[in-house]
């Protein structure tokens, strides 16, 4: 795979950095070390922030903020003439040096549109960058300090990221969420279907006993195992057609397909009148009622209902109501929409909280949505019930005469789908069903004896004849519903043998998916161990704490522990280790898997990292970088852009400049109203853009470059004589970086004039303390950091930058040695 | 049905050297084989697969809603078929 070294960036019009028309350029060296020293509030953050935005599209600062804050609004330059920001990237290949790929980045401010594309020909820069968008390419301290606070899972998900298996963990987590049981099932339909299934399953038997009835009824034989209806059917229309009064309607003619109600009026106009037709109707309903019986799976369903809401009502304890999952809602939105500040601050009391308000939330609705699937179930099983058929239909029985009012099924349903089922509510029920059982059953009884009085009253003959022609009525009834049973069970348990074998598939495959993310991602832990254990033990420069990543052999979480802490074990990091050290075991942490990552970049950029540390841990940590990671160091090696604000780093950076292996740079400027510039860019860009706002009387542009020019010809005698600086002078109050300088050169000339050891002519030691230092202070610098340099007029402040420009010609000498006069700079303040 | 997994001889394994769609496949032709139908099932679908936290749900319930209308589209050809 081709591996990329970052190796140029140009800004203009992005966050501090305005510089309209002269865009600030940095040119970063692969096989080198790079280090960008500036002060605060000179522009080195903006240039994290425009190489963040230009590689993963966004500031993770400004996406977080809240949406009215307007985000958008401070990703260009308030201050750049045009409103348009530009990010220009050079990429090289690894493998091939000379080949370089330039990617642009646009932002217009007005319309928000970001656009890529590349001046050198990529055929698809926007996927380059998403190719280089990896956990490791942009650090700051904050990606440090996330590894160590976050939960173990979510560590455990950063960490896949770090170590270049992201897609893996999204895969694993996709697999898991689609074969987790409650879900699937619900998904699936599976109670419904298995609640249908059991009532056709639980019905058949009922009627079966009922087809039996009827068929031994007519002909007097029993018909033992036999399940062949048909065979049957043929025996009960053989026995009737033997029979001549009713013989036309059965003869050649399917049971099914017998028109009883023809043959019912046959037999009343044979013998007619009310007791016929009383005794015709009393079967009927007789047999309508038989259906209404109560069947003992009543008391089945009873237990698992009552089980069921016991359940639900336990899952709901343990939320918090209705309002509450309002609640819950509304700031999961917020958090969703990025407006949440502090996710360790209830947004409603303002109260620090240990975990994240995310997780706390994602957990309540958690509870909310079991309690929602666990409602959808308990309605799926009562709906499939023999006892909500049973209710219902005896509810709506014209024979059994109920009122509406008097009808609870609806009601009973309705509080089921809503969830807000209790256990007395099922009681009542039931107690409900049982009493309309009883009625049922009275009912039936009175009418049997009403049948039994008429047939009494009737000719025998034809009383028996009536009897088995409604008992092959019956039959055919009972098998036609068999029928249906059965055409609903093998729907309903073909569909369910087919979603379970899903089901078993799915969860075994995100199984098998699971243990090989974990053997994968273990390895790779282990692989990095030695690494940034070692890597811990140079930054902090101890063998008494020793650090231990730890996986479980299931599960994604990553666990960050102490294997020793001065002669203890197992003792956990976050809880024992001060700020530095964390910081440190997390750079080891990072550094370690972006060594052995593989991906398209390789270079890491690291803004700041190193705040927390004191200056030998800085030290330490450069040292290792420069001889261990840095792309010099193999074919592993990693390019490094370290930007610093610090000090103290500033002057190890400055000893390793001119090294082999090490490109330092500083930047200077006042955003984000001025310009930024690198050294490399020099200063007489700034004095030709200040003589020109001077020229054309504009005071107030031209200050802070005159500043910037002012500072960089100060840090250059400083530089060129190796000018001692108190140890905090770059870190003291930027305003007065100018005095400070000052004060420092001309502390050092006191000095070696008092030991007799000056290099400069009387003229350029009085030049400088009596004629510019007093012109530039009287006329400037004192106006300038007490905030009045705005009174100055144009005039004045050209003369200020004459002042400037000679400076230089104090600590300079003619040298005449090749025949030809050339300025050059003392070798410091006591020699040539 | 069973998938050889974690306690089997030969457990399946991603390979360090292949990108990811690659081992993806691997991976889908490895259930494919102890399972046909329900393999093949998964590899149809296999490209709805992606999702950020946010969208898991949505995937979730729109993934399944296809694998039920699959399920039983499959059934009815079956006994279209039988018939």
């Amino acid at each position: 795979m081709t591996r990329y070294f970052l190796t140029r960036l140009k800004v203009e019009g992005f966050r501090g950095i305005n510089n309209h028309g002269t865009p600030l350029e940095m040119k970063f060296k692969s096989d080198h070390v790079n280090s960008v020293f500036a002060t605060n509030a000179s522009g080195k953050s903006s240039l994290f922030e425009a190489l963040t935005y230009a590689i993963k599209g966004e500031i993770p600062k400004l996406a977080e903020l809240q949406a009215s804050d307007n985000a958008d609004r401070y990703y260009v330059n308030r201050f750049h003439g045009a409103g348009r920001a530009s990010i220009e990237v050079d990429f090289t290949s690894d493998d091939t040096p000379s080949s370089v790929d330039t990617v642009l980045v646009e932002l217009d401010g007005t319309t928000g549109i970001r656009s890529v594309t590349s001046p050198s020909g990529h055929a698809d820069p926007a996927q380059l960058l998403v190719a280089l968008d990896q956990a490791f390419t942009l650090l700051d301290y904050a990606s440090f300090q996330r590894f160590i606070d976050d939960t173990p899972l979510r560590r455990g998900r950063s960490f896949a990221s770090l170590l270049g298996l992201a897609e893996y963990s999204e895969y694993r987590q996709a697999l898991r969420v689609l074969s987790d049981t409650r879900s699937v099932r619900n998904d699936l339909g599976m109670p419904a279907l298995e609640a249908t299934a059991s009532a056709a399953s639980r019905a058949m038997p009922t009627v079966v006993a009922r087809l039996h009835a009827a068929f031994t009824e007519l002909t007097g034989e029993q018909i033992g195992d036999s399940h062949d209806l048909t065979a049957l059917g043929t025996g009960i229309s053989s026995v009737l057609t033997a029979i001549p009064l009713v013989s036309s309607f059965f003869e050649g003619v399917s049971i099914k397909d017998v028109d009883f109600a023809s043959v019912a009026t046959s037999l009343e106009s044979a013998e007619g009148g009310d007791e016929r037709a009383r005794l015709l109707e009393i079967n009927r309903v007789v047999e309508d009622l038989e259906k209404l019986v109560l069947v003992s799976a009543v008391n089945e369903e009873r237990l698992v209902l009552v089980n069921g809401v016991r359940e639900l009502t336990e899952q709901l304890a343990t939320t918090q109501g209705e309002h509450y999952q309002h609640l819950f809602a509304a700031v999961q939105k917020i958090i969703d929409g990025g407006e949440l500040e502090n996710p360790h601050i209830c947004p409603v009391c303002g109260s620090l909280i240990e975990r994240t308000i995310g997780d706390l939330v994602e957990e309540q609705l958690d509870q909310y949505a079991t309690v929602a699937e666990m409602t959808r179930e308990l309605d799926d099983i009562w709906s499939a019930s023999s006892s909500a058929s049973l209710l219902a239909q005896i509810e709506q029985s014209p024979h059994i005469g109920l009122e509406s009012s008097e009808r609870i099924a609806h009601a009973f349903q309705e509080t089921v789908r809503m969830g807000t089922v209790v256990v007395t509510d099922v009681d009542s029920c039931f107690d409900r069903l049982q009493l309309l059982g009883a009625l049922v059953a009275g009912r039936m009884a009175s009418l049997v004896s009403e049948r039994e009085q008429i047939e009494a009253s009737l000719p025998p003959s034809l009383v028996a004849l009536s009897r088995r022609v409604d008992a092959a009525r019956r039959f055919r009834d009972a098998w036609e519903e068999y029928d249906q049973h059965e055409v609903e069970y093998e729907v309903a348990d073909g569909k369910r043998k087919a979603r379970q074998a899903w089901i078993d598939f799915i969860s075994q495959a995100s199984k098998t998916f699971a243990d090989a993310e974990t053997r994968m991602t273990s390895a790779k832990v282990a692989e990095i161990g030695s690494d940034y254990k070692s890597m811990f033990a140079s930054i902090m420069n101890t063998q008494a704490i020793v650090p231990e990543l730890r996986r479980p052999s299931s599960g994604e979480e990553l666990r960050v522990e102490l294997e020793v802490f001065h002669g203890l074990h197992d003792v956990s990091a976050r809880a024992v280790l001060s700020e530095s050290y964390r910081n440190a075991l997390a750079i080891s942490v990072f550094l370690s898997a972006a060594k052995r990552h593989k991906s398209s970049p390789r270079f890491v950029v690291l803004d700041d990292v190193t705040s927390s540390f004191d200056a030998g841990h800085q030290y330490f940590l450069m040292e290792h970088i420069r001889s261990s990671l840095q792309a010099r160091s193999g074919a592993d090696g990693l390019q490094f852009i370290i930007l610093s604000h610090d000090g103290q780093l500033e002057k190890y950076f400055d000893k390793l400049g001119n090294t082999s292996g090490w490109h330092h740079q500083r930047l200077n400027g006042s955003p984000p109203v001025g310009a930024v510039v690198t050294h490399a860019q020099g200063a007489s860009r700034l004095e030709d853009t200040a003589r020109d706002f001077l020229n054309a009387g504009q005071a107030q542009q031209a200050e802070p470059l005159i500043r910037q020019h002012l500072e960089f010809k100060l840090t250059e005698i400083i530089r060129k004589l190796d000018i001692p600086v108190p140890i905090d002078y770059a870190m003291k109050d930027q305003s007065r970086m100018v005095s400070n300088s000052i004060a420092a050169i001309q502390a050092a000339i006191d000095l070696h004039k008092a030991a007799g050891m000056l290099v400069l002519a009387q003229s350029q030691e009085a030049d400088f303390g009596a004629h510019h230092v007093t012109g530039i202070i009287s006329n400037w610098v004192s106006h300038y950091e007490t905030g009045t340099a705005g009174s100055l007029s144009a005039a004045v402040l050209l003369r200020v930058l004459d002042d400037t420009n000679r400076l230089s010609e104090c600590f300079q000498y003619d040298d005449t040695r090749n025949g030809v006069t050339a300025k050059k700079w003392y070798r410091s303040l006591r020699s040539r | 049905m069973t998938l050889p997994s974690e306690g089997s001889p030969t457990p399946f394994e991603f390979d360090e050297d292949r990108g990811f769609s690659e081992n993806i496949t691997t991976f889908l032709e490895h259930v494919r084989s102890a399972s046909p139908e329900m393999g093949e099932l998964l590899g149809e679908l296999a490209s709805q697969i992606v999702a950020g936290d946010e969208d898991r749900t949505r995937m979730r319930t729109s993934f399944n809603a296809e694998i039920v209308r699959r399920l039983d589209q499959s059934l009815l050809s079956e006994e279209g078929g039988a018939e």
